[in-house]
């Protein structure tokens, strides 16, 4: 495969509009497209002096200024897969915060298989730090100290050198399995200041899982999320489900579940706001069930996406000529509501050898844009789509906010063209 | 090859030569040689260069984000102080751990910094030692309690960006999103090549055990319940081999066919300098 890559640092042809010999317009979006419909204007991004201030550390993305393009030839037996899939995982584990009132009192935790890890962090490293030997555990109709109940303790020095990243002061207790399930007891008389109790059941045949319909979003869409748990194979119905949605920033909205028929539960989120910071967002739910035999069970479950301020759109228009004997340019049209620096990337299939439509190169240009009517043109090395002809499609077509760390237009075939 | 960048060699007609960078993982690092590879797996690793000052120890912020200045910022910028200083037109990059992730966002986003695109033209191939392409359940258990220290206002001394974008879910919309090399995306632009831990010995009988340290096999104990039988007691084997070619898995090429855990895999254990310096001729 031909990995040459293909760098200019400052592109003549990069807002050139004239010397393209096709005219186009990109093919209707698709449902699983995401297209911007209106533009609005970016968020100002929290100025690092604020933060400063604040205390807090925010992060640094890069804002380049110079013109660049690339591209690649890609394997042809590789095809490309346009429409991201969201992310789901079974969750076994549930999380509680607690006071040292309640510590002292005693708090339950349900368990629903044996073998638990029970994790206690406390806020106050110093003033609230546990040891194994200064909490107890009672569960059916036992008392025992924490090191007598547990198969395994471990510190937090031990924890970090295995690779979790646990808080402070943590301590961490595998029960013993011969103590069985059920409610538990988790008590400390010497508690103070509040704590992070961590439960996770890795022998648990309950599993609760949270699947969205998707994992991008523009600021003002909507994203559906389904809760639902399941006993091994099997689907159990949900008592309760709560959560909230954290944006990148730390802020928080909480958010109202409703129940369905099968006994899952259903959300739907639309951020609004912009979030002052770079990242993910993520939507967490916490739910409660039971195992049938009146024994609750807890389970948390956090989902992940990404939002984006559709400050810059595609325009629908895509010139296209030839480059040199075998390069192909696409100059691409981008309405620009606020300056920013945006890439847009794609991929360029066309005819093998042997009929078949094929990957044949990656090519991604990026450049500072005014606000306006704009253009950035995707360029194709001639050594990266040698092993390609006519007809071309450019599939997964993107445009990025670089910046921003966002993605504010996603096509999964945006153009067909014969000859450049 | 075409270039018109902003990186050119020195001359027509110089010497170029190979080098290699050692990317470490997550982490603030002011010496890695020392504190993160450790002198042993460094200069196991030179002994493959025909010129043994062509060797980088990249010292950067991986507490951050990937994206972040600090991390693939700082990574650019040693890698073209390295490329430019010793003329290299031949670089072989080995990252472990976190270290392939700002690697691979280095590789899938070549116009996101006017320095990728020079770096990228001299890099061979990435030979990425236990990277967590997808993530590891350990960063979500470790950090989804943070969601109540954040509303309850804890200050937190270990939570890190880093640790925050090593959950699962994050490195999946993250492999979506804006980077390269997974399944069903595209191909990065050099070969990003994986070396896979699989399991780990911690009995206390097993010299096996105590190759680089032996602090680990009470936290073992514990975390390997979030792992699937396949790890490396930090990263799922799916994970380490969620991104670019599989190398070569530990107990393949390892002396004595040993497994190599997260810790020893930036180690000096069971051949592996030797197994890291043989492909910088390749």
């Amino acid at each position: 495969m031909n990995r040459r890559i293909l760098a200019a640092g400052v592109l003549a042809g990069l807002f050139a509009t004239s010397a393209f010999a096709g005219t186009h317009t990109l093919l209707p979006a698709t449902p699983t497209d995401m297209v911007p419909v209106a533009l609005q204007a970016a968020p100002a991004p929290m100025p690092a002096t604020a933060a400063a201030l604040a205390g807090v550390d925010i992060p640094r993305p890069h804002a380049e200024h110079q013109p660049v393009s690339v591209s690649w030839a890609l394997p042809a037996d590789a095809p490309v897969n346009p429409v991201p899939q969201p992310f789901a995982r079974a969750s076994r584990e549930y999380w509680t915060d607690v006071s040292a009132t309640e510590m002292q009192r005693g708090v339950e935790l349900p368990l629903s298989a044996p073998g638990a890890v029970i994790r206690v962090s406390p806020g106050d490293p110093k003033g609230g730090r546990l040891e194994a030997t200064g909490v107890t555990f009672r569960m059916n109709g036992q008392t025992l100290a924490g090191d007598r109940a547990a198969s395994t303790v471990g510190d937090v020095a031990s924890l970090r050198a295995a690779g979790m990243a646990v808080p402070d002061a943590s301590l961490v207790m595998q029960l013993r399995p011969e103590l069985g399930a059920g409610p538990v007891t988790l008590q400390a008389p010497n508690a103070s200041g509040r704590y992070v109790v961590h439960v996770f059941e890795p022998k648990s045949p309950f599993t609760v899982t949270a699947k969205a319909d998707r994992d991008d979003l523009l600021l003002g869409q909507r994203l559906h999320l389904d809760v639902a748990m399941k006993d091994g194979d099997r689907q159990r119905p949900l008592q309760a489900v709560g959560g909230f949605l954290r944006a990148p920033d730390g802020s928080t909205t909480l958010l109202d579940y409703h129940a369905n028929t099968d006994g899952s539960f259903s959300t739907d989120v639309a951020p609004v706001q912009p979030s002052s910071t770079p990242g993910l967002w993520e939507l967490h739910s916490f739910t409660i069930g039971d195992d049938g035999q009146g024994h609750a069970v807890r389970r948390d479950t956090t989902s992940v996406f990404a939002v984006a301020t559709p400050d810059a759109k595609l325009d629908g228009t895509a010139d296209t000529r030839r480059a040199g004997r075998h390069g192909i340019d696409i100059a691409l049209g981008v309405t620009v509501d606020s300056a920013s620096r945006f890439a847009v990337s794609g991929v360029l299939y066309g005819r093998d050898a042997k009929g078949r439509m094929v990957p044949g190169a990656f090519a991604q240009s990026a450049a500072w844009l005014k606000p306006g009517e704009r253009r950035l043109v995707l360029r194709f090395d001639p050594s990266s789509v040698r092993g390609i002809g006519a007809p071309y499609e450019l599939r997964d077509l993107r445009l990025q906010d670089q910046p921003a760390i966002s993605l504010v237009e996603r096509r999964a075939l945006a153009l067909r063209f014969d000859r450049p | 090859m075409m270039l018109t960048g902003a990186l050119a060699l020195a001359s027509a007609g110089v010497h170029a030569a190979t080098g290699v960078a050692l990317v470490h993982g997550t982490g603030k690092q002011t010496d890695a040689y020392n504190n993160y590879w450790q002198s042993d797996m460094v200069e196991g690793i030179r002994k493959g260069l025909a010129d043994p000052n062509n060797l980088l120890v990249v010292n950067c912020d991986f507490d951050q984000y990937m994206w972040d200045d600090r991390a693939a910022g700082c990574l650019a910028g040693q890698l073209t102080s390295f490329i430019q200083n010793r003329n290299i037109d031949r670089l072989i990059v080995i990252t472990h751990s976190n270290g392939g992730n700002v690697m691979r966002w280095i590789l899938s986003n070549p116009t996101y910094d006017a320095r990728y695109p020079a770096i990228i033209q001299r890099i061979v191939k990435v030979d990425a030692i236990a990277p967590s392409s997808a993530g590891t359940p350990l960063a979500d258990a470790a950090i989804a309690g943070n969601v109540f220290e954040t509303s309850l206002g804890w200050l937190l001394g270990y939570k890190t960006d880093a640790v925050r974008q090593q959950q699962v879910g994050w490195m999946a919309t993250y492999n979506q999103q804006y980077l390269l090399g997974t399944s069903g995306r595209p191909a990065l632009p050099v070969p990003f090549r994986d070396v896979v831990g699989t399991d780990v010995v911690s009995a206390v009988w097993s010299s096996q055990a105590y190759c680089g340290g032996y602090t680990q096999s009470v936290g073992l104990e514990i975390t390997q319940n979030w792992l699937s039988s396949c790890s490396d007691g930090f990263i799922e084997c799916s994970s380490a081999q969620a991104a670019g070619t599989l190398w070569f898995k530990d107990r393949t090429r390892t002396s004595g066919g040993q497994v190599l855990n997260h810790n020893q895999s930036r180690r000096a254990c069971f051949g592996l300098p030797s197994i890291l310096a043989n492909d910088l001729k390749g």
